[in-house]
């Protein structure tokens, strides 16, 4: 098949550049001085041209957050961070709010380049992709967004939106994530420079796959990212996102949110790729990446669906969750989970069901290599009100070597009779006769692996928007490069 | 991981008051080395993980004593119906004239420790000594600070005891706290079967903290079946901790259908290899009842296998927790274990919480494990209401067939067909007329 093909052409070139994407673009960056304090977030807010309202949640998203305690209960370990030794903002310097592309500063178009997305290309070609590209805190392009407006389609910047559509922002941000969710999601409120707002208006199926690129790029900085979705009735957006890393020493921390709003007869589907930088063999370097992922299914049979592929991140803390408050709404959660070397990687979901005849899907594939841990932490929570609640949980992992683990931590609570949860979790290796099998018809170990896992994914895989697919197959043959053999 | 400190602990003032109470000088030292591993772990709070689900509120807000009666007529009607030789406890205590051992088969030795100088005592220190572990058990530590007696099972290696041994503890009284202890020691390629009947004396409100500590030897075959049915009102927190070693087979069932809040906590450390270990249980709640069935199976050794099946019915308020951990080391290669929890919700203020969880370090094992939770299909009872039965008979026997299937992993026949009438029983009390 052509997919282990590809996938022994990525760990070839791989074997090459250890890191195809550990490069670093010199950019005179404006930054804010190191730490975290009221002055800091003033900055920022200012820096955003942020009405008043904004900078005083952030404030008390702020004071919040002196309160409270970093978690942890994950299973996951890491040097403890000091929050006073970050940057909490980074602008690339030369830009000022560009017209079009041509008046973005060069040297971050290539680095795009070298990321494989052409944007100026892709503007004239494709069609099918628009791409809000954030490169470090600021949003650098909005591509397609003419053409989006024309329908009705707001698709920008969260700070444009905070400026441009004031009301809608007020509405819905932090109401499904509040400022006082968590540690890390009131570090996020207080502090967030940029990101993704979108909102399809009443009824609109949105045309073309919405897509972000996410790139952390300065060195020390913080990667506060928000994002919002609101898909108003009736309507349907899917959304990509996707991220990749430069190479660096120092640990990085990330602490995105992202909120999904779906109200009656809406549909979002919101597919991530995370390649970020997993730090070397050691474990040194990589990126931390806490990030909060909710949607709430507000409306009468609305959908939210969250797919995605774990490949990078030295530290993954993550949980896209569904609140079904709407009768028949449906959550779903497809998630492909894989560490190598010293990754580590806590992640699952919580579908809280609320509304009558609410359904979850939940398939989670945890594959762990080298000396990582992929844990599976999960929450189905059937409200007395839930009346003919279904659910459905299957979580496989799948260890490769003897000095890795996976754990399976599932959390089901019932309190209403008539729902009908299931739950299946199963652990195995990879057979010495699969692996005989395809070493047998001439493949090498590394790509019988590549071969055997893909297909150990494929319910997730299947999932994802074809432009994710074929990347996310390649991730996995290179995530797991050098764990057999 | 930081534990929960919570500012005062409860029951200080009754360990003080049962240092050397029945068991001399002996017992202070052990006591107040149990007492300062109980300060130190801390009271389980609501942020302690693995009492996530079970809340001790209703228990600390209770005034307890130390109990000092040991005497009390056996409720036959509560304890598993068994014609065997057994030994009775009374509110912690060995007592000699209810017990009866005339016709005990096999080489075993039965020792009170209520019954022996404080010299005597001194050989069984290592048996407390093994359970000072780091892990957090609190109330395993309470246990050990206000012991009254321990009973200690020795059986003697290559001995099959072939009638198996009931052991009731009878809690009687009200207000009062008491602490079980059986220590049970099975020699290399013994052979034994032990039945524990928890049960109370009718109107009796009281806490009964028990422990039950097993040693499985070289190929032994231990049986070890728990009917928990302790009088209404009475708080039940008991522990079974079992270490087996290489070859030894142990069949555990816990059926839980009494007291007011409830927890049977087994934890099974499968230290040899080529250990069979199965950890099963029932449990069936009504009215305003909390049932806590906690297990955790460590495989250190290769080549064990585990299996575990739960099976749970609630009415009313009723309110059930599963918890059940397995843990493989790197060194348990070649490990099976199988995990199956199920509950049925029969009203809809009943609730049910599990955490069915695997922590694996070994990549050449297979484990898995299920968990459903549902209500008694229509179809099921449709079925049988076509061929004549009335709904009410049907209901009750498609909950009957429900928690059989739990009831039949118990390996001895009779014993399964005892815990069987037990749960048959409750069903008549608890079904009829709704």
């Amino acid at each position: 098949m052509s997919i282990s093909e590809e996938t022994v052409d990525q760990v070839k070139q791989l074997e090459a550049d250890k890191y195809k994407y550990g490069f670093v673009t010199d950019i005179e960056m404006e930054t804010a001085p190191k730490g975290l304090n009221e002055d800091i977030i003033r900055f920022i807010s200012n820096k955003k041209e942020e009405p008043e309202w904004m900078l005083e949640w952030r404030l008390k998203a702020y004071k919040h957050w002196l309160t409270m305690e970093e978690p942890n209960w994950a299973k996951v370990g890491y040097e403890k961070i000091d929050y006073q030794d970050l940057y909490y903002y980074a602008a690339p310097k030369s830009m000022d709010r560009p017209k079009s592309l041509d008046e973005v500063d060069p040297e971050l178009l290539k680095t795009y380049e070298k990321l494989g997305i052409p944007l100026k290309e892709q503007e004239l070609l494709s069609g099918v992709v628009a791409v809000d590209a954030v490169f470090d805190s600021v949003s650098v392009a909005t591509t397609y967004k003419a053409k989006l407006t024309e329908m009705g389609v707001i698709f920008c910047s969260i700070s444009e939106a905070v400026r441009e559509y004031p009301e809608l922002v007020k509405k819905y941000l932090g109401s499904v994530v509040p400022h006082s969710d968590n540690y890390f999601s009131a570090l996020n409120c207080a502090v967030f420079t940029d990101g993704s707002f979108v909102y399809v208006p009443k009824g609109l199926r949105c045309p073309m796959e919405l897509s972000t690129y996410f790139r952390i790029n300065a060195e020390n900085t913080g990667q506060f990212e928000r994002t919002m979705i609101i898909a108003d009735e009736g309507s349907y957006v899917s959304y990509l996102e996707g991220c990749t890393a430069p190479q660096r020493d120092e640990n990085q921390l990330h602490a995105a949110v992202v909120e999904l709003v779906a109200l009656a007869n809406a549909e979002i589907k919101y597919s991530t790729v995370q390649n970020w930088y997993p730090g070397d063999e050691t474990g040194a370097g990589g990126i931390y990446n806490f990030v909060t992922k909710r949607g709430a299914c507000r409306g009468d049979n609305s959908k939210i669906s969250w797919t995605q592929v774990e490949t990078g991140s030295a530290v993954t803390w993550k949980y896209p969750s569904c609140i079904l408050q709407g009768d028949n709404s449906i959550g779903e959660f497809y998630s492909v989970a894989i560490t190598n070397n010293a990754q580590q990687a806590d992640t699952g979901t919580k579908m809280i069901h609320l509304g009558k005849n609410t359904k979850s899907t939940i398939i989670s594939k945890g594959i762990s290599a080298g000396r990582a841990d992929n844990t599976y932490r999960g929450l189905v929570k059937i409200m007395p009100k839930a009346e003919g609640a279904r659910n459905f949980t299957q979580c496989d992992s799948l260890l490769i070597g003897n000095n890795c683990g996976a754990h399976t931590v599932p959390y089901i609570e019932t309190r209403n009779p008539t729902a009908r949860v299931e739950h299946e979790a199963t652990t195995s290796k990879i057979s010495e006769d699969q692996m005989f099998y395809c070493q047998q018809r001439g493949l090498s170990p590394e790509e019988a692996v590549s071969l055997i896992v893909n297909g150990f994914c494929k319910e997730v895989m299947k999932e994802l928007p074809m432009e994710f697919a074929v990347e996310a197959q390649k991730l996995i043959g290179i995530s797991l490069e050098g764990s057999v053999g | 991981m930081a534990l929960q400190q919570v500012n005062k602990l409860p029951f200080e003032g009754l360990i003080a008051a049962a240092r050397s109470h029945k068991l001399g000088n002996w017992h202070s030292k052990l006591s107040e080395r149990a007492s300062e591993r109980y300060t130190e772990t801390g009271w389980p709070g609501p942020k302690t993980e693995s009492w996530k689900y079970t809340s001790l509120n209703k228990l600390t807000s209770g005034a307890f004593a130390l109990a000092e009666e040991y005497s009390a007529i056996v409720p036959e009607d509560m304890i598993m119906p068994l014609i065997c030789p057994r030994i009775v406890l009374v509110n912690g205590v060995l007592n000699k004239e209810l017990s009866n051992l005339k016709q005990l088969t096999g080489s075993l030795s039965i020792t009170s420790l209520v019954d022996l100088e404080d010299h005597q005592k001194i050989p069984f220190d290592d048996l407390f000594k093994k359970e000072e572990s780091k892990e957090y058990l609190p109330l395993t530590y309470l246990n050990t600070a206000i012991l009254s007696d321990a009973v200690v099972l020795e059986i003697t290696k290559g001995s099959k005891c072939e009638t198996p041994l009931h052991i009731i503890s009878i809690g009687s009284g009200n207000g009062i706290m008491f602490a079980p202890r059986l220590i049970i020691n099975a020699g290399n390629g013994s052979k034994v079967d032990i039945i524990e009947s928890h049960v109370g004396c009718s109107g009796s409100e009281y806490f009964s903290n028990a422990v039950t500590q097993l040693y499985l030897g070289d190929k032994s075959e231990v049986g070890h079946y728990k009917l928990q049915n302790d009088s209404t009102g009475s708080f039940h927190i008991g522990l079974t901790r079992a270490v087996i070693n290489n070859g030894a087979s142990y069949d555990n069932f816990t059926m839980s259908v009494g007291g007011k809040l409830s927890r049977n906590e087994v934890r099974a450390h499968l230290k040899g290899s080529g250990v069979e270990c199965c950890i099963n249980g029932a449990y069936l709640g009504a009215a305003d009842q909390h049932i806590d069935n906690t297990t955790f199976i460590e495989h250190q050794a290769e080549g064990s296998s585990s299996r575990e099946v739960f099976k749970g019915v609630l009415d009313d308020t009723a309110r059930g927790v599963f918890q059940g951990k397995i843990l493989v080391h790197p060194e348990a290669q070649k490990t099976d274990g199988y995990q199956m929890n199920r509950a049925m919700l029969l009203s809809d203020k009943a609730e049910i919480d599990s955490k069915p969880e695997l922590e694996i370090y070994a990549d050449d094992v297979r484990c898995s494990h299920g968990a459903t939770v549902g209500e008694l299909e229509d179809d099921l009872i449709f079925y049988l209401c076509a061929r004549g039965i009335d709904r009410e008979s049907a209901r009750r026997m498609l909950i009957g067939a429900y928690i059989s299937d739990a009831i039949d992993e118990v390996k001895n026949i009779d014993i399964r067909s005892s815990i069987q009438s037990v749960a048959e029983n409750w069903l008549k009390q608890n079904l009829y007329g709704k």
